[in-house]
């Protein structure tokens, strides 16, 4: 197979068979904290996937060319925490001097993002595979926390105009609603057999 | 690599890293806001009815909501009374 389709493959397979917030329960506090709003939604979603895949561009070559050859591997953790805090603040930084536009979408995010654990765990799990996967999973990571915010998003904004019972408005009916697109995301990782097509 | 080199390279590594979390931090603490974006924070006094009960713009919304229907239907009370 064409190294370009398992690369597609891949990313597809991230997104959706293993998505971050739904199969790996990473980044559940965001999911539930700002999916209630589609605006804020997006915007959260974009700020993470940008925050993702510029944390695993800079963090696989740091893990592999320096903390691999200088036996450092124990200190991937705290390292990694040091670079996408900087990375956090170096962007909002820019996007500060910059964008007033972008700024005043994302930046009440940006401090958000430094303690969501999707950064962490995506970065963590890329130092087993090589750079191609590795870009996969951020990329298809990524994408998957934005497609299941905004998706999270959209059904809350009409679940508030519903006949909730009192009981269950708010937080209750959200973490059902999770646990409910759960179930199909795990559906959907029936219907599609990667394994077999040499994913990479 | 020798144990004293390793040693010395983790070091170096995690105080680069250090010193550059803290400049990113000052650069973006110093740095003003652009206009228009000075206070981000969520503005209580706009804040509506909603469902978001774990909100803590919520009860203070809910409680001001009360007092205005409990101060209107006072005041009806009274216009009906003058009456």
């Amino acid at each position: 197979m064409p190294y370009i389709v398992s690369f597609i493959l891949a990313i597809v397979s991230y997104m959706v068979i293993d998505n971050v917030i739904l199969s790996r329960y990473f980044g559940i506090c965001s999911f539930i904290g700002v999916g209630n709003k589609v605006k804020s939604a997006v915007s959260m979603g974009l700020a993470v996937t940008f925050v993702i895949m510029l944390a695993a561009l800079i963090c696989w070559p740091l893990y592999t060319f320096v903390l691999v050859p200088a036996g450092m591997e124990y200190m991937e953790t705290i390292v990694f925490i040091l670079v996408i805090a900087s990375l956090v603040q170096i962007v909002g930084y820019f996007i500060k001097k910059t964008s007033p536009t972008l700024y005043k979408n994302l930046g009440i995010y940006l401090p958000l993002i430094t303690t969501n654990c999707a950064v962490l765990g995506v970065v963590e799990s890329n130092m087993a595979y090589d750079f191609g996967r590795s870009m996969a999973n951020a990329i298809g990571t990524s994408l998957g926390f934005l497609l299941v915010i905004f998706l999270f998003a959209c059904i809350r904004v009409r679940l508030e105009a519903a006949n909730t019972p009192k009981a269950f408005k708010g937080l209750p009916i959200a973490l059902i609603v999770a646990g409910l697109m759960a179930i199909v995301f795990l559906g959907i990782g029936g219907m599609i057999d990667l394994s077999s097509w040499g994913v990479i | 690599m020798p144990k004293e080199v390793a040693i010395i390279v983790t070091i170096i590594v995690l105080v680069v890293l250090a010193t550059l979390f803290f400049v990113s931090f000052l650069l973006y603490v110093k740095t003003p806001a652009p206009k228009g974006c000075e206070n981000l924070g969520r503005d209580e006094s706009k804040c509506g009815e909603c469902s978001e009960t774990g909100c803590r713009f919520y009860q203070t919304a809910f409680k001001r909501a009360e007092e205005k229907r409990r101060n209107e239907e006072k005041q009806n009370q009274e216009k009906g009374d003058s009456k």
